[in-house]
C-alpha cells in the first residue's frame, strides 16, 4: 500500500498539469506564429520583417571589410574616412544602436554571409564582456531589434540562449513545454494576474494607465539608486568568468562561421569612459577575463585589440557615457589604424 | 548547484537511485561524494574550505578524547580556526572598512586592503554546524568520532549544506552512522513537501521578490510604495527560506534522513519570544544553547540578587544575555551594520516583552480575545525589522523611517496599494496554509495556544485513501501552478548569501 501510494502521488503530480492543455483554449485566440527563439517565447509576432534591404545593399557594395557593433563603434569609426585611409577599400558599416552580441552574430550570419563574394575581414566593436553575454539586449524593450536580423529559425542562437538561461539540460525544459503547453497559457494568465489588483486601487479611467505611470514616474531610470562600488565588484566576480561564459555565448559559433566562410575576424574592445581623466578602473576579475579572452581569440586565429589604457583617448574625447564625441571620429579612426597598422596593411 | 535547476533534478534522481542499491558504508561514501559535487559545482575551491573546517574539527575532537587535560586547548583550536575562516571570508572587508572609518574620524587617513573574493556559499551554516560538534564533544554530550567520512558527511550533507537547517551532532550523526531503510511513506510525504517548497520559491518568493527589489532599488521611495515593498520582502524572505528548508527536508527524507523543522508559521506569532520559537528555529536554538544559556549562567553568578531601576536580577540577566545573543545573531547574517541593528532591534523587543510580561499578566479569556491583535501587532513589528534587515544603507534607512504617511500624493497611495495587493495575491497560498494549520486541533496533551505544534496537513502520515487523493491533487495543482506562474526572474535563495 505504501509503495503504491508513493507512485500515485508522483504520477499524479506529473499527470495532473496535463489538464492545462485544454485550458489554453479559454484564453484569447492566438494566431501567432512560432518564435524563432522559443527559449525566449513560444510564439512571436514580429514587429518588423527580416531586413532584406541590407542584404541587397551589401550585394551591390561587395565590401572587403564589414564593421559590426552598436553605437560604441558608430561613435568611434567614420567608415568613409576609414575606407579612404585604407586606399578606398569597400567598407560596410553595420552599426546598430542598442544591440548586443546576439544581434551581431545574426547580422554576420544572415546579412554578411548571405552575399558573395564574402568580405575578407569582419571587425566587431564591443565593451568588456559583451561577446560572451548573449543575453545583453535580447530581452525587454530590446527584444524587437532581433526581428530585423533573424530568419524564421535560429536554432543555434536558441541553443546558446537556452543553455545560458536553463543550463545544459535545457531540452528538458523545452520538453516540458511540449508536454504541458504551459507557455501559451502563461502568456495570457500572467498579465491577467498582474493586472488583477489594478481595478481595486484605481477607477476605470486611471486603471488603464496606472502600471504605465508607475513605470515611467516611480520606477524610471532616474529614480534608481546608484550601485555601490563594492556590490559591483562582488557581482563582477561571478559575471566575469570567461571560461564559464564562453561556452554559452555566441563567440564560438561566430568564430566557426568566420572560419567556414574564410572571413578573417577581428575584435576591438573599446575603452569605457575614463575616470578622473585616467583609464577606468578594472576589477581583478575583469582583468583576468580580458586576458583569457585575448588568449582564446589568439588560439582561434582571430585578431584582438584592446583600447583600454590608450593615453590618446582622454576624457575630453567622450560625449555621454562611453560614447565618443562625433568630432573625434577621425582622430579615433586614425589612431585605430595607426596602432593596428600591421594588421590592416 | 541549486535546488530549482534541472541539473539538481538529474543529480538527485541519479544519487537516490544508486544510493538505495548500496550497502550502508558505501551509501555514506556516495553521499559524501555527492555532497562535495553539489557544493563545488560552480566554485570547486569552496571544497578546500569545507574540507579544512571538517579536518580541523575532526582532529580537535579526537584530541579532546585522547588528552582530556588539554580539552580546552583543542576547543580553542577549533573555535579560532572556524571563526578565523568565517571571519576572513565574511567579515574581513567589514572590519577593515570600519577601522578605516574610525581612523578617518580621528584624522588618520589609512586605506586598508580590500579582499576581492566571493563569499563561500553557506559558510556560516556549516561552520556553526561543525562548531556545535566540537563544543558538544568538549561538554561531553557527544563522543568524538573516529570515522572521518561520517563526520565529513555530517558537515557537508548536501540537502541542508547551503542554507540549513543547522543540525546538531547528536541528532544527525547517529542517522549518518545507523543503517537506513527506504520508507515509501516518508518518500510520499516528502514529495509533496518538495513540490510545496518549489512552489513557495518559484511562484511566491521570486514573484514578490521582484516587487521588493524594485522598491529597494529606488533612491527615495514614497511612503506607501516603500511599505508595500517591505511587506513584499517580508513575504519573500519567509517563502524563500522556508522553501529551502522544505526542499532540504524533503530530499533528506528520500535518503532516509530526518532534518529538523525550521519554521512554524512565524507570521502567526503573538509576540517576540513566540516569533523566535517559530523563525529559523535551528539557528535560534543554536544561539540559545551555545551563547544565550552559557552567558546567562555566567551573568547569574555575577548579578545574583541585584535590583537596578526597580527591576529584578532575572530581568537584567535575561535582557543582557538576549541583547548580546541577538547582536551576534544579527552579525551572523551579514557583515553590515544594518544586520547588527536588526539583531539589536529584536533583542530589545524580547527584553521589553519580558519586562512587560512581568508587570502585566492578563486573564486567560482576555489573552484569547487579544490574540488576533497581538498577531497583527507582532506582524507589524516584524515588518519594521525587515526594513532594517533589507536596507543596507543606514542613511537611507533613517530617511525611510522618518517618512510620514500624511500628505502623500493619491498616485503614491494607489501605487503602494497596488504593490501591496499584488504581493498579497501571490502570498495567498502561504496565508491559507498557515491559517489551515493554525485552526487544526493541537495534538492531545499539547497547549492549545497558538504556538502548539500541529500536524501539517501538507505532510500527513499514514496513506489513507482520502489523504493520498488529497496529496495527489495538491501536489499536481502546485506543479501546474509552478509551470504557469513561476517568476521569469529567477532569484537566488536569500540565505545563500549568509
Amino acid at each position: 500500500m505504501h509503495g503504491f501510494a508513493l507512485w500515485v502521488v508522483v504520477a499524479g503530480t506529473l499527470l495532473l498539469p496535463l489538464a492545462l492543455r485544454p485550458l489554453v483554449r479559454l484564453g484569447p485566440d492566438s494566431t501567432e506564429t512560432f518564435s524563432y527563439l522559443p527559449t525566449l517565447e513560444r510564439t512571436r509576432t514580429r514587429t518588423m520583417p527580416f531586413d532584406t534591404v541590407v542584404v541587397e545593399q551589401l550585394r551591390e557594395m561587395r565590401p572587403e571589410i564589414v564593421l559590426i557593433g552598436d553605437s560604441m563603434g558608430g561613435s568611434r569609426i567614420d567608415p568613409t574616412y576609414f575606407a579612404s585611409q585604407l586606399g578606398n577599400r569597400n567598407v560596410a558599416p553595420l552599426f546598430y544602436n542598442a544591440t548586443g552580441s546576439a544581434f551581431w552574430y545574426l547580422a554576420f550570419k544572415n546579412w554578411v554571409l548571405a552575399v558573395t563574394p564574402r568580405p575578407r575581414l569582419a571587425v566587431f566593436f564591443f565593451r568588456d564582456d559583451q561577446l560572451t553575454d548573449p543575453l545583453f539586449r535580447v530581452t525587454g524593450p530590446y527584444r524587437a531589434t532581433l526581428d530585423r536580423v533573424a530568419r524564421s529559425n535560429e536554432a543555434r542562437l536558441n541553443v546558446v540562449l537556452a543553455t545560458r538561461l536553463q543550463g545544459p539540460l535545457y531540452r528538458l525544459d523545452a520538453l516540458a513545454d511540449e508536454v504541458y503547453d504551459q507557455e501559451r497559457l502563461r502568456q495570457w494568465l500572467e498579465p491577467a494576474l498582474v493586472n488583477a489588483p489594478v481595478g481595486l486601487v484605481a477607477r476605470h479611467k486611471e486603471a488603464r494607465t496606472l502600471l504605465g505611470r508607475m513605470n515611467s514616474e516611480i520606477f524610471c531610470l532616474e529614480a534608481l539608486r546608484s550601485m555601490a562600488q563594492a556590490d559591483v565588484w562582488q557581482a563582477e566576480e561571478a559575471t566575469y568568468d570567461f571560461d564559464k561564459s564562453v561556452a554559452t555565448s555566441v563567440l564560438p559559433p561566430l568564430l566557426a562561421l568566420g572560419k567556414m566562410a574564410g572571413v578573417r575576424m577581428a575584435f576591438v574592445r573599446v575603452q569605457r569612459r575614463p575616470e578622473n581623466n585616467r583609464p577606468p578602473v578594472q576589477s581583478p576579475a575583469l582583468q583576468r577575463y580580458v586576458s583569457r579572452l585575448r588568449g582564446y581569440l589568439d588560439k582561434e586565429g582571430a585578431f584582438f585589440h584592446d583600447d583600454w589604457g590608450d593615453p590618446e583617448q582622454p576624457l575630453s574625447m567622450y560625449a555621454d557615457g562611453d560614447h565618443l564625441s562625433s568630432t573625434f571620429r577621425h582622430r579615433y579612426t586614425d589612431r585605430f589604424l595607426q596602432v593596428n597598422a600591421p594588421f590592416f596593411r | 548547484m541549486i535546488f530549482h535547476s534541472l541539473e539538481f533534478l538529474v543529480f538527485f534522481v541519479t544519487t537516490v537511485t544508486i544510493y538505495w542499491a548500496l550497502p550502508h558504508r558505501w551509501q555514506n561514501v556516495l553521499l559524501l561524494v555527492a555532497s562535495y559535487t553539489f557544493y563545488g559545482w560552480v566554485h570547486p575551491w569552496f571544497l578546500g574550505l569545507i574540507f579544512a573546517t571538517t579536518f580541523i574539527d575532526y582532529l580537535s575532537a579526537l584530541g579532546m578524547g585522547r588528552w582530556p587535560a588539554r580539552k580546552k586547548l583543542f576547543l580553542w583550536t577549533s573555535i579560532v580556526s572556524n571563526f578565523g575562516l568565517l571571519g576572513f571570508f565574511k567579515y574581513f572587508n567589514f572590519f577593515v572598512d570600519n577601522i578605516s572609518a574610525v581612523a578617518a574620524a580621528v584624522g588618520w587617513h589609512i586605506s586598508g586592503p580590500v579582499l576581492s573574493v566571493l563569499l563561500p556559499v553557506g559558510i556560516s551554516f556549516y561552520t556553526f554546524q561543525a562548531m556545535s560538534y566540537t563544543i558538544d564533544v568538549y561538554w561531553g554530550r557527544v563522543q568524538a568520532r573516529r570515522t572521518f567520512i561520517d563526520l565529513a558527511l555530517f558537515v557537508s550533507f548536501f540537502p541542508h549544506l547551503v542554507a540549513g537547517p543547522i543540525m546538531r551532532a547528536r541528532t544527525l550523526l547517529p542517522q549518518v552512522e545507523q543503517p537506513r531503510r527506504f520508507s515509501a511513506n516518508a518518500a510520499r510525504n516528502s514529495t509533496v513537501l518538495i513540490v510545496w517548497g518549489l512552489f513557495k520559491k518559484l511562484v511566491i518568493a521570486d514573484n514578490v521578490g521582484v516587487i521588493a527589489n524594485k522598491v529597494f532599488a529606488l533612491q527615495s521611495p514614497d511612503f506607501f510604495p516603500l511599505w508595500a515593498g517591505v511587506f513584499a520582502f517580508c513575504i519573500q524572505i519567509y517563502a524563500d527560506f522556508s522553501a529551502y528548508t522544505d526542499i532540504a527536508r524533503g530530499t533528506a527524507k528520500w535518503l532516509g534522513f530526518d532534518l529538523v523543522v525550521n519554521f512554524d508559521h512565524p507570521y502567526l506569532a503573538v509576540g517576540p519570544a513566540d516569533f523566535w520559537r517559530r523563525w529559523n528555529i535551528s539557528l535560534t536554538t543554536w544561539f540559545r544553547d551555545y551563547v544565550f544559556l552559557p552567558l546567562s549562567y555566567a551573568l547569574s553568578r555575577r548579578w545574583d540578587g541585584i535590583r537596578w531601576l526597580g527591576l529584578d536580577d532575572d530581568i537584567w540577566i535575561y535582557g543582557t544575555a538576549t541583547l548580546v545573543t541577538f547582536l551576534l545573531s544579527g552579525l551572523w547574517h551579514g557583515a553590515s551594520w544594518n544586520y547588527v541593528l536588526w539583531g539589536a532591534y529584536h533583542g530589545v523587543l524580547l527584553a521589553l516583552a519580558r519586562a512587560g510580561a512581568a508587570t502585566w499578566k492578563p486573564r486567560r479569556s482576555v489573552r484569547r480575545w487579544l490574540t488576533p491583535f497581538r498577531i497583527l501587532g507582532m506582524f507589524a513589528l516584524t515588518n519594521l525589522g525587515w526594513l532594517v534587515f533589507r536596507e543596507t544603507d543606514l542613511h537611507t534607512l533613517v530617511r525611510d523611517l522618518a517618512l510620514s504617511p500624511f500628505h502623500r500624493s493619491p498616485f503614491g497611495r494607489q501605487a503602494g496599494a497596488y504593490l501591496f495587493l499584488l504581493a498579497a495575491l501571490y502570498s495567498l497560498p502561504l496565508w491559507i496554509h498557515s491559517l489551515w494549520v493554525y485552526n487544526r486541533p493541537a495534538p492531545q496533551g499539547a497547549d492549545n495556544g497558538p504556538s502548539a505544534t500541529r500536524v501539517d496537513p501538507i505532510v500527513g502520515h499514514e496513506p489513507t485513501l482520502w489523504r493520498v487523493a488529497a496529496q495527489t491533487c495538491l501536489s499536481g495543482v502546485l506543479f501546474a501552478a509552478i509551470l504557469i506562474l513561476r517568476s521569469r526572474t529567477s532569484l537566488d535563495f536569500i540565505y545563500f548569501r549568509f
